[in-house]
């Protein structure tokens, strides 16, 4: 009797399917974050961007070099802010002649300089956050703690490793100094 | 007839269905969130910031006043109190251009138009900041540079944050 009861009842119902399906997907999921963090196989390279960032009202530059650099899209540290320079901001314009002329546009500036980024390098360029691929020309929305701002791309060079070590800067987040909140922004 | 029954779906096993999901729905959070969200609310700090309202209508002043709520137009929240109002004509670059004092440049004339002002109110608020020193209102975060949703009233308008101070 006990023989006969067992062989009918079925082993293998659609809740054991699902089951299954579900443990496979957290497996898999499990299994890709893993991927993600550990194996992309992917190198991490610094780049050194040279910038442009105009036009800019002079009152409100708030930039500080060394200051760290966020990623407006996803709030990651990707890099810091090495050094920058501004210069007055030009448009042409006619002058009383006629003649067209490079003229100054008061109280906007032209801001330049270099950031230092942690990218990834694939064979098609270097990716920022791994999904941004930098191009020249390209813009980067970025921001300190002080600063929000858009940066054109001019240009793009690998950080080589002996330059990183001439630097001792075998980390760039520990070269980059915090950005005091609380000053005002000039 | 007794297989029968046992073959049916029963609340067992939809409480089973429900519990996996469930786990499924947690590892697939936990594994693709990303880690950015920094600690905010470890210190709140008085913030005041300006932001700039820029061509904006005459008919418009009169929704602007000292002590008035400002809210944030995309989450309607509130995120200050308007301390200062300061207006001025709106001007647009012209395509001329002057010698400038120095007399060895030239600078871009410009010109204003119409009834048009641009607005700066500074507003009060209590701030959160996060582990970064990164002041935050409501999730808004408040740099220079940063474009604001805002609210007066009835009035919605993007504005620019042209500067801040916490204390």
């Amino acid at each position: 009797m006990n023989t006969k009861n067992n062989s009918d009842t079925p082993r293998f119902n659609i809740a054991d399917v699902i089951i299954i399906i579900a443990i496979i997907a957290v497996i898999a999921a499990l299994a890709l974050r893993v991927y993600n963090i550990f194996g992309t196989g992917d190198e991490v390279h610094e780049v050194k961007i040279e910038f442009e960032a105009a036009p800019v009202s002079e009152e409100s530059i708030a930039l500080k070099e060394k200051a760290k650099l966020y990623s407006s899209a996803d709030d990651s540290l990707v890099g810091y802010l090495e050094a920058f320079e501004t210069e007055d901001y030009f448009q042409y314009a006619y002058n009383e002649e006629g003649e067209l002329v490079k003229a100054a546009v008061p109280g906007k500036k032209t801001v330049t300089g270099t950031i230092v980024l942690e990218c990834t390098k694939t064979e098609n360029g270097f990716y920022l956050g791994g999904t941004l691929l930098l191009s020249e020309g390209g813009t980067l929305k970025l921001y300190t703690s002080m600063r929000e701002m858009e940066f054109t791309v001019l240009k793009i060079t690998e950080i080589e490793e002996e330059e990183e070590s001439e630097n001792n800067s075998s980390n760039m987040f520990n070269n980059a100094d915090g950005v005091q909140a609380d000053s005002h922004a000039k | 007839m007794d297989i029968k029954k046992k073959n049916r779906f029963n609340l067992i096993d939809a409480f089973v269905v429900l519990i996996i999901l469930a786990l499924i729905a947690g590892t697939v959070y936990f594994a693709f969130k990303e880690n950015n969200e920094f600690q905010s609310e470890l210190r709140t700090k008085n913030i005041t910031y300006t932001v700039l309202l820029e061509n904006v209508d005459k008919d418009f002043l009169n929704v602007f006043e000292t002590d008035g709520h400002v809210l944030n137009s995309s989450t309607l929240e509130y995120i200050g109190k308007i301390s200062k109002i300061k207006t001025e004509k709106a001007g647009v670059w012209t395509d001329k251009a002057e010698k400038d004092a120095a007399g060895d440049g030239y600078t871009v004339i410009k010109k204003e138009y119409g009834d048009v002002y641009d607005v700066y109110i500074t507003i009060t608020a209590k701030a959160s900041m996060d582990e970064r020193g990164i002041a935050y209102i409501d999730r808004q975060r408040i740099t220079v540079g940063t474009c604001v949703p805002l609210r007066f009233g009835n009035f919605s308008v993007q504005a620019h944050i042209t500067a801040f101070s916490t204390n």
